[in-house]
């Protein structure tokens, strides 16, 4: 049951969201202007998610490293978009691809260790 | 599910708090994106600024209409001087007739009336929104196809087309002679109605396009008798000179 409150966290913030930012209204132009800081954002925040859950499972999670690290990775990439932005490169694209490659990474990692579980624990029901 | 194997660890909460804040960015991210779909975006940023405020553009029409009131006077002065002298009078029919063709005195006539406006969109989509918008690039076609089948003098919305006259999207109107002008647009020629009428509902011309889209964005009346103001913008002219004068050196004529 416990496995499922990242879940029902995620729904709530989706939910919550979704009302609070359809109540705000900003107008189309600004919209237009902090979108991709905003999906940069979300974007860091999944790498971290991944990595938290990688880090627990292999019983090396830490609360220090994974809060900071979703703050200054968020940051570091909104950040650079900015920067990307004043001096005319899509630096933005850099953190999009660092963020994206490590989340599959994670990703991965999360699969092979449950899929190892699962398959000793088939053995050892055949044994 | 996640935890199966690890119930009862700090790290599941975390996670959960994470994932609280990654649902509030994602909704943030969905909500802006469905933002953007729904205004479109499809207005140009540049120059929006340069509407100025609503003061400010009744300041200009109140000047417009003093430029023009000023420039009828004139008129009537100069026809007054000409009066008894032979040499003045004729100079001063010369001058009038400059002054038609220039567009700097007011003119009447036989010609049309083309009222155009934005189309009702039955979807939200942007390319729906942009064919139903009357843009610059329409009047910019409407003037030259009747400038083509002879029409003596137009005018948009009160602003008549001189020589000098640009046209122009800025933001959500449309600029003629520098002034903002928004829809319904007032399309007014003088020339023969017949003729203007038929060049602008030729087989595959401009409303003929438009009839296809939506029929009810424009009107097309003949008139029997159309009244075309004058020309209210700036007659300054720094640069041009006679042919037979040396040209202006660009720093002084820069200047002013």
């Amino acid at each position: 049951m416990i496995g499922l409150l990242p879940l029902a966290g995620l729904v709530l913030g989706l939910v919550i969201g979704w009302l609070a930012f359809g109540r705000i209204n900003v107008p189309g132009d600004f919209a237009g202007v902090y979108a991709p800081y905003l999906s940069l954002a979300t974007l860091a925040g999944v790498d971290t998610l991944l990595g938290g859950i990688r880090a627990g499972i292999e019983g090396r999670f830490q609360d220090d490293i994974f809060v900071s690290g979703f703050v200054l990775n968020t940051l570091l990439a909104a950040g650079l978009a900015y920067l990307g932005d004043r001096i005319g490169v899509d630096l933005f694209l850099a953190a999009v691809v660092a963020l994206g490659s490590r989340v599959f990474l994670n990703l991965s990692l999360i699969r092979r260790y449950y899929l190892t579980k699962l398959t000793l624990a088939r053995r050892k029901d055949a044994a | 599910m996640l935890a199966s194997a690890h119930r009862h660890q700090p790290w599941v909460w975390q996670v959960t708090a994470l994932c609280f804040i990654l649902g509030l960015l994602l909704a943030g991210s969905l909500q802006t994106v469905s933002t953007i779909r729904r205004t479109g975006l499809p207005l140009t940023r540049i120059g929006v600024g340069q509407l100025g405020s609503p003061q400010l553009t009744a300041t200009l029409r109140q000047r417009e209409k003093e430029i023009a009131d000023l420039r009828e006077k004139q008129t009537n002065l100069e026809n007054v001087l000409a009066e008894g002298s032979g040499k003045l009078q004729a100079l001063n029919d010369e001058l009038q007739k400059v002054k038609l063709l220039s567009g700097l005195s007011e003119v009447r006539g036989p010609g049309i009336l083309l009222m155009l406006q934005d189309g009702k969109p039955r979807s939200n989509r942007a390319y729906e929104a942009e064919r139903l918008t009357i843009h610059d690039y329409d009047l910019q076609m409407v003037v030259n196809e009747l400038t083509a089948s002879g029409a003596e003098a137009v005018a948009i919305s009160g602003q008549r087309v001189i020589s000098r006259t640009a046209i122009r999207c800025v933001g959500p109107t449309v600029m003629v002679n520098n002034v903002p002008i928004v829809p319904p647009f007032e399309v007014t020629a003088i020339g023969d109605p017949g003729t203007l009428s038929g060049a602008l509902n030729l087989p595959g011309g401009y409303l003929d396009d438009l009839r296809a889209t939506d029929a009810s964005m424009f009107r097309l009346e003949k008139r029997s008798d159309v009244r075309i103001p004058s020309y209210a913008g700036s007659t300054e002219v720094r640069w041009a000179r006679p042919a037979t004068e040396a040209p202006p050196r660009a720093k002084d004529a820069g200047r002013q």
